[in-house]
């Protein structure tokens, strides 16, 4: 009889702990069923069979149950860890329990409550600590599955030591022992090689994500030179034609004014990009470049003047390419749009440079019309747009990346018709 | 209040001491010019051994050297002088001045009246800069360091600071900006009373709540913003508002 109850104690603990740690609703209808189909039955085999058979039946009822009510992975790893607790909660009561010797509760009660106390804490403190672990690899299905893989060994090995051993003699312990703990050791190792080569794939993959991501802004780049150089042969063609003209006539003094007007401002077009291409020179990650040449040629057809600053070698940054020039170029495509909706000065700047404490400074700044037309604390917000409907992802993608960057920090700030984002990288080891 | 110049072009150096020292005169007696200079190398050696509280440096110093440079070895020995870049080259900088030297002002060259006005207002807010230095620290600011450049920011202009997601940043939420900086909340609810630990990653300004709702748990600020508040704060957040202008629910 007592066995019972405690056996339905150790259900109820368990069920709580499943149900906390995976966060699922219960209603009295999934307890009843998880009951009849679960407990009940491995209660009866525990009775009639035996101890490890009932174990078995267990597991595979609450995996299967729970799994089928969650349809998550996430369930499967969150029942492992309770079980491994569970395993592990009980030695430690019994390590806690040697001290004290005296009987104050009948029979195992004692040994029960210490349990059950060190279970509840244990649990909740596995939920809490892993959330944000949990949190970080929600996109990962490789990672889950290897979680998964790891948490379901670990769990048999505990149990198959737990129950298993019961049945063998002395000396068959040993071996017994000895072929567990090397298998769990294989399966470790095997694991740990599965791991590495998916980073390697990762890796790869990344490479191949910059290398592509840097070729399309260089074909933007060149196509909008070409344009221009396509325009340029035009107007030169033109120019000639009308030169012609003026000479024909022998009108010299149309000639002088054409001259100054037409040939001199193309002249000065043309020393303003190459200046532009110098300040550029010293920013040696070839990705970046191609983005901030193609955005600023692009503001720079919305009639929005363009500064760069690029004052110290540029070699490297801590952060990923692929991430940073999102980054980059949601902040100048803001910064453009921006503009667009002013009347008068339409000024974009940006400048990367070395701070005295060596971390790199990225900092673009755009002219708005006024202080007030930019909600500085809900820009960031998801979906929050100032242009409608459907728009607004782009600076929630800029904190969603900035967050697993902890060498980095934003800085947003409206201040006197200036709208600025200010970039700040500290130097990471084992930066890309 | 010292002051330093450094000019290459004889004339312009002239008429740069000629301005500051007229208005000076008339305007800031205590000001003392300590070094016209004419190239960097006098400056670097004026101030290996000296100090100077304002500089009006020329960009485009003959000789090879330049401004910048100069200016970087001014900062490195004295982070409050007030460093102010003259230049004729349109496409100045400005950032780079700003963020990384944290200049206070640079002036384009030019033949006009402009020229000296600029100059003069450069000056004056050099002045009223080394003035301010010479109090004692204004304690209701909050302290942003962006690259070289130190934002104050009031107080009274905070709304709430709160941690991001993991790490150790703190973001902070002002009327103008918002700014992310490494540190602890711990440290910064003991700055002043005015900022409360509402919750265990957030500290809000006790000023700014208009509303405070006891059943879902959290206080909505002058901007908008909703803090959640957990149940302990809940019963000392009461007690600390006024009761006249704040909603409570």
């Amino acid at each position: 009889m007592e066995l019972f109850i405690l056996s339905i104690i150790e259900f109820i603990i368990l069920f709580w702990a499943i149900s906390y740690a995976t966060q699922m609703k219960m209603s009295m209808k999934r307890i009843l069923a998880y009951i009849l189909l679960s407990m009940c039955p491995s209660i009866l085999i525990f009775q009639l069979i035996g101890q490890w058979q009932g174990i078995v039946f267990l597991l595979v009822s609450s995996f299967t149950y729970f799994f089928w009510l969650s349809r998550a992975f996430l369930t499967l790893i969150h029942i492992c860890f309770v079980l491994i607790i569970g395993v592990f909660t009980d030695n430690l009561t019994q390590v806690v329990m040697k001290p004290f010797s005296y009987d104050a509760l009948p029979g195992m009660l004692e040994h029960y409550c210490i349990f059950t106390v060190l279970f509840i804490l244990c649990i909740i403190i596995y939920k809490h600590s892993t959330r944000k672990i949990y949190k970080l690899l929600e996109e990962m299905k490789t990672a889950y599955m290897l979680i998964l893989f790891i948490a379901l060994v670990t769990m048999s090995t505990f149990y198959i030591n737990l129950y298993l051993t019961e049945y063998l003699s002395e000396s068959n312990l040993l071996k017994f022992n000895i072929i567990t703990q090397i298998t769990y050791f294989t399966i470790m190792l095997f694991v740990l090689y599965l791991t590495i080569v998916n980073i390697k794939k990762e890796n790869h993959f990344r490479r191949v994500e910059i290398e592509t991501a840097q070729f399309t802004d260089y074909m933007r780049s060149l196509e909008v030179i070409n344009n221009d150089m396509q325009k340029f042969r035009h107007d030169h063609a033109n120019i000639l034609a009308s030169m012609q003209g003026y000479i024909e006539i022998n009108d010299f003094e149309g000639l002088k004014k054409y001259f100054r007007k037409h040939i001199f401002s193309a002249e000065e077009d043309t020393l303003k990009r190459n200046m532009r291409l110098a300040n550029l020179s010293k920013l040696q990650i070839t990705g970046i470049k191609g983005l901030i040449l193609t955005k600023t040629l692009q503001a720079e057809k919305e009639g929005i003047t363009v500064n760069i600053e690029v004052p110290d070698v540029i070699d490297e940054l801590s952060m990923n390419i692929i991430d940073i020039a999102r980054i980059l170029g949601i902040f100048l495509d803001n910064a453009i749009e921006a503009n667009m909706q002013n009347h008068t000065d339409k000024e974009i700047d940006i400048a990367i440079f070395k701070s005295r404490s060596n971390s790199i400074m990225i900092i673009i700044e755009n002219t708005i019309e006024d202080d007030h037309s930019v909600k500085i604390d809900k820009i960031f917000n998801d979906g929050f747009s100032t242009k409608g409907e459907n728009r607004g992802k782009g600076l929630s993608t800029v904190r969603s990346i900035m967050n697993t960057y902890p060498n980095v920090v934003l800085r947003t700030n409206v201040n006197n018709g200036v709208f600025s984002q200010i970039i700040e990288m500290e130097k990471s080891e084992g930066s890309q | 209040m010292k002051v330093v110049i450094c000019e290459d072009h004889p004339q312009q150096r002239k008429l740069l001491h000629t301005i500051i020292k007229n208005y000076a005169m008339m305007n800031h007696p205590s000001v003392e010019i300590v070094l016209v200079a004419s190239d960097a190398e006098q400056v670097l050696s004026y101030i290996e051994n000296n100090k100077a509280d304002c500089y009006f440096l020329d960009i485009e110093l003959g000789d090879g050297s330049n401004g910048i440079q100069l200016a970087d070895a001014i900062r490195k020995n004295d982070l409050l002088a007030s460093i102010i870049f003259v230049t004729n080259y349109s496409e100045a900088l400005k950032l780079t001045f700003k963020y990384k030297l944290a200049a206070l002002d640079y002036i384009i060259k030019s033949s006009d009246e402009n020229f000296s006005e600029e100059i003069i207002s450069a000056f004056e807010s050099a002045v009223e800069r080394y003035e301010k230095l010479g109090q004692t620290k204004t304690t209701n600011v909050f302290q942003i360091k962006m690259g070289e450049l130190i934002k104050n920011v009031p107080y009274e202009n905070i709304y709430y600071f709160e941690t991001s997601e993991d790490f150790h940043k703190i973001r902070l939420y002002e009327k103008n900006g918002v700014y992310d900086f490494y540190g602890k909340l711990k440290d910064i609810e003991e700055i002043d009373s005015t900022f409360f630990r509402c919750h265990k990653s957030c500290v809000i300004n006790l000023q700014h709540i208009i509303e405070i709702n006891k059943k879902d748990k959290y206080v909505k600020l002058v901007n908008g913003a909703k803090c959640t508040v957990s149940f302990r704060a809940m019963r000392n957040i009461i007690s600390k508002v006024n009761e006249s202008i704040v909603k409570i629910e």
